[in-house]
């Protein structure tokens, strides 16, 4: 299921609501159980079959859980069996995401068809199967409590709000609540508030900017040739369909869980105002970068080590990133992307000079490559990517502009321009200044249900409405 | 304790959803999910159905859907979006405030010349069968304009191949598109803005080159009368045909909102019965009581009505029109697409009997075999009027003629 599908808002949500809230107030284990069960529906809306998957992940986690708890004395054998615990949890991502990719490779080397099976993808095993990983391995470091009740692990791997599309909770932030959070009137409607928000970003904003950039990047992958300036707006237009579709989820997501008194991690901080890559990776999609860096950065050593030990380092963090995205090589080359920026960087300083017009050239070079590195993502293999990033340069005997930039840029010109001011902190720091503004409190009230109302339209009208997460 | 005002949000957006909800909702909801469970034999390979039908429910059924939808159009039209997806459908806002729908893909020339084969083995049965043929190019809207440079359609150049592969097979055929050319006519105005179909006009026009045609090549008698405007009676029924496309991107997405829609009817007597064997539905009395379906107009209902289809009911397997006032004229077989919905009616009255067949959409329940039928009912005259180049490679079935269940 969608939070952006009319079934979502019109049926799950108020049900949910009303039995968590109503005839489940007075019984917290209930609740629980309720809001498993209710997540357990969630995710088999869209996957029937594979919410068995997910449910052998939860009971395999827990009883690791267990066996880690019961072992604590016994270092070396915690250590085995957290080690185990992430064998087998990455084996299970690895048959249901990587073995067609794995099984191409071999048998391009051998020049020989294995017959390797192409498995369908269950739709967020990368999210759930690392949620899974943490809370063993915050067991294991005793960051968490062990949750003696396996529907509570179950509710932890599979809480709805943030099952499809992260943010990936690591243990450790949320062990507390799942018995002893507090649901708050503030929390709740300031959480609903927060989910309005993150719907009209994905339906209102991503979905348009998705229709653009996939005309350009389709047309491109068909072999049309693109103009330089359409190619340059269709990169563009994917940069925001991803930022506000993927930010939108996770506004929704934390929006949710807040309303049920659960208190998320933020996942972005307006990442395209870095002025460097190190600063991107500090405000994008932050829950898979601090969970990168807790579980494999900081046990390989870190920074805290010789050079070429920090290189290395980095090098597997990035690729594994870039493999976490997708079983493609666009996706490994991407992660390498950022490998080599993110040394260069660290091995020269240059992205901590100062100076107003210093800022200036560091936040072009940092779009620049986020940019590149998005038709990267985006394109659906190698070739794709190279023809794609030729034409954005002028490298395909492609005209500068032609009446297909025009036409779209003509149409797309006040949703471009809505979507990079929102790109901005320019609403935190209004908000701030006029916070206590009556005026602008009404407003704002106007607008969250003008945003609503204007997002289920939009449903409604089943207009173009991309999941982009089936790579996940 | 400070007045939280996201308190007013949620309790509006509750109250929003609530009003959503109908009866029809409900009742539609339960009945679903009652059959699943009641006569579903294995639930996990049906529930994506299920899922299907539910999801439908929760955006049909609402209460202000078509509100919204009008909401949502004003939306885009104030966004200054030219282009709406909608399923599989691509709509575009040309200039001139019509909407149209590109080919997107091209046709390759193995299933291009797959259409004109099988066009071509239709005029031989009809041939081998003592009947006269003749192919009926009825033009899109994407053949009348240059469509933007923005926008990528194969529709002319499909079109053209079509016509050029006929030609080039000796096909007899009408060029719509040609004649209005000539005419100078050939522009958007022949067209609803909102729908992909032509006028009731320009339809009832095109009977009268059909005939005129016919009788050139094959000295196919008619009443030049009925093909006379000022013989009708014309009823315009204003704002209230928001067609095909129109349906998909919402009531305000063009400034001239809905279409208005013409209802011509002969001011002398006429007598029919229009059966329809599939159905077994059998209408007898006069040109409106038997050839139109005036329930489609007299009630507006922007997203559940077809106006345009007041005019022969809609798209059948096979309906066939009998002209008790022409008991000695010709009978003609016509196999169509939409396009002759405005065309059947005015043609039967030069026949004695018109036998209008659908071949598209293949259902199994309604098998029908055009050359058998050809041998069957022996017509004089066997027509084929399709509207240029919808004929998907995998079998939308148009080209298919000998639609039988295996």
């Amino acid at each position: 299921m969608l939070f952006s599908s009319t079934t979502f808002l019109y049926l799950f949500l108020p049900a949910v609501l009303l039995i968590y809230f109503v005839f489940l107030r007075w019984s917290r284990k209930l609740q629980n159980v309720f809001l498993l069960l209710a997540s357990l529906l969630f995710y088999a809306w869209g996957e029937p079959k594979f919410v068995l998957i997910m449910m052998g992940s939860i009971v395999l986690n827990w009883a690791m859980g267990w066996l880690v708890s019961a072992n604590k004395a016994r270092k070396r054998l915690c250590k085995a069996l957290v080690a185990i615990d992430i064998a087998l949890n990455l084996s299970l991502l690895f048959v249901y995401k990587y073995l067609g990719f794995a099984g191409g490779i071999i048998e391009t080397m051998v020049g020989a068809d294995l017959g390797v099976p192409q498995i369908a993808l269950p739709i967020g095993i990368s999210f759930f199967t690392f949620q899974a990983m943490s809370y063993v391995i915050d067991v294991y470091r005793e960051k968490g409590q062990l949750q003696k009740n396996i529907l509570c692990v179950g509710l932890y791997i599979s809480f709805f709000p943030q099952l499809i599309a992260g943010p990936i909770v690591r243990y450790e932030t949320v062990a507390d609540q799942i018995m002893n959070r507090k649901e708050t009137l503030d929390d709740f409607v300031d959480g609903f508030a927060r989910f309005i928000v993150g719907l009209a970003k994905k339906v209102l904003l991503s979905n348009s900017f998705a229709f653009l950039a996939d005309q350009a990047f389709d047309m491109s992958r068909d072999g049309h040739t693109l103009s330089v300036a359409f190619s340059w707006l269709g990169a563009i237009a994917y940069t925001l369909q991803i930022f506000f579709d993927f930010g939108g989820y996770s506004d929704m997501g934390i929006g949710l869980g807040r309303m049920f008194g659960f208190h998320f991690l933020e996942n972005f901080n307006y990442p395209y105002i870095s002025t460097s890559i190190t600063e991107f990776w500090r405000r994008w999609h932050m829950s898979l970068g601090t969970w990168f860096r807790d579980y494999v950065y900081i046990p390989l050593g870190g920074s805290r080590v010789k050079k070429s030990r920090m290189i290395f380092n980095l090098f597997v963090v990035w690729f594994l990133t870039g493999l976490w995205h997708g079983a493609n090589f666009t996706f490994i080359l991407w992660g390498l992307m950022y490998f080599v920026l993110l040394v260069v960087e660290k091995l020269t300083g240059f992205h901590q000079a100062k100076g107003k017009l210093v800022h200036v050239c560091k936040w072009l070079y940092t779009m620049l490559f986020v940019v590149l590195g998005w038709v990267l993502f985006r394109a659906e293999t190698l070739g794709g990517a190279w023809t794609y990033l030729k034409s954005m340069f002028g490298l395909n005997g492609n005209a500068l502009s032609d009446g297909m930039f025009i036409g779209y840029f003509k149409q797309s010109a006040i949703l471009l321009t809505v979507g990079i001011v929102l790109c901005t902190p320019l609403f935190r720091v209004l908000k701030k200044k006029t916070e206590k503004n009556v005026l602008i409190d009404a407003i704002t009230t106007v607008g969250l249900i003008g945003l609503f109302i204007l997002s289920v339209a939009s449903l409604i009208s089943s207009s173009y409405n991309p999941f982009i997460y089936f790579n996940f | 304790m400070k007045f939280n005002k996201n308190i007013i949000v949620f309790v509006a957006a509750m109250l929003f959803i609530l009003l959503g909800f109908t009866q029809q909702y409900y009742d539609n909801l339960k009945y679903t999910l009652i059959s699943f469970v009641v006569q579903n034999e294995d639930a996990a390979e049906d529930f994506p159905a299920l899922q299907k039908v539910i999801d439908k429910i929760s955006t049909n059924e609402l209460r202000y859907h078509n509100e919204m939808m009008n909401l949502n159009s004003l939306k885009q039209r104030l966004t200054g979006n030219r282009i709406v997806v909608k399923d599989t459908t691509t709509v575009v806002h040309v200039p001139g405030g019509s909407l149209i729908e590109p080919q997107k893909e091209k046709f390759t020339e193995e299933e291009m010349a797959r259409s004109i084969d099988a066009i071509i083995q239709l005029q031989k049965c009809a041939q081998d069968s003592g009947a006269e043929f003749l192919y009926i190019a009825a033009p899109r809207k994407s053949v009348v304009i240059d469509t933007p440079e923005w926008v990528i359609d194969y529709r002319k150049e499909s079109v053209a191949s079509l016509i050029n592969g006929l030609a080039k097979n000796d096909v007899p055929m009408l060029n719509l598109c040609e004649l209005l050319e000539e005419k100078q006519r050939l522009n958007l105005s022949l067209f609803f803005n909102t729908d992909h179909h032509w006028k009731p006009e320009v339809g009832f026009w095109a009977t009268g080159e059909i005939c005129r045609e016919l009788n050139e090549r094959y000295g196919f008698e008619y009443e030049s009368k009925y093909n006379e405007i000022s013989n009708y009676n014309i009823s315009v029924h204003k704002d209230c045909f928001l067609g095909s496309y129109g349906k998909k991107v919402g009531l305000y997405y063009v400034p001239g909102g809905a279409d208005d829609i013409s209802i011509i009817t002969p001011k002398f007597e006429t007598s029919f019965t229009e059966q329809r064997p599939y159905s077994n539905v059998e209408r007898s009395g006069d040109f409106q009581t038997a050839l139109l379906y005036m329930e489609n107009i007299n009630e507006v209902d922007y997203y559940r009505n077809s106006p345009y289809v007041t005019y022969s009911g809609g798209d059948f397997r096979l309906q066939i029109l009998k002209n008790h006032l022409n008991p000695e004229g010709k009978k003609i077989l016509i196999l169509r697409d939409s396009f002759a919905c405005v065309v059947t009616p005015f043609l039967a009255l030069n026949a004695s009997e018109l036998h209008i067949a659908d071949t598209r959409y293949f259902i199994p329940s309604e098998p029908l075999n055009v050359y058998d039928y050809i041998e069957e009912i022996k017509p004089d005259y066997v027509l084929l009027l399709y509207s240029g180049a919808g004929f998907p490679p995998d079998g939308d079935g148009c080209f298919n003629y000998d639609q039988n269940p295996s």
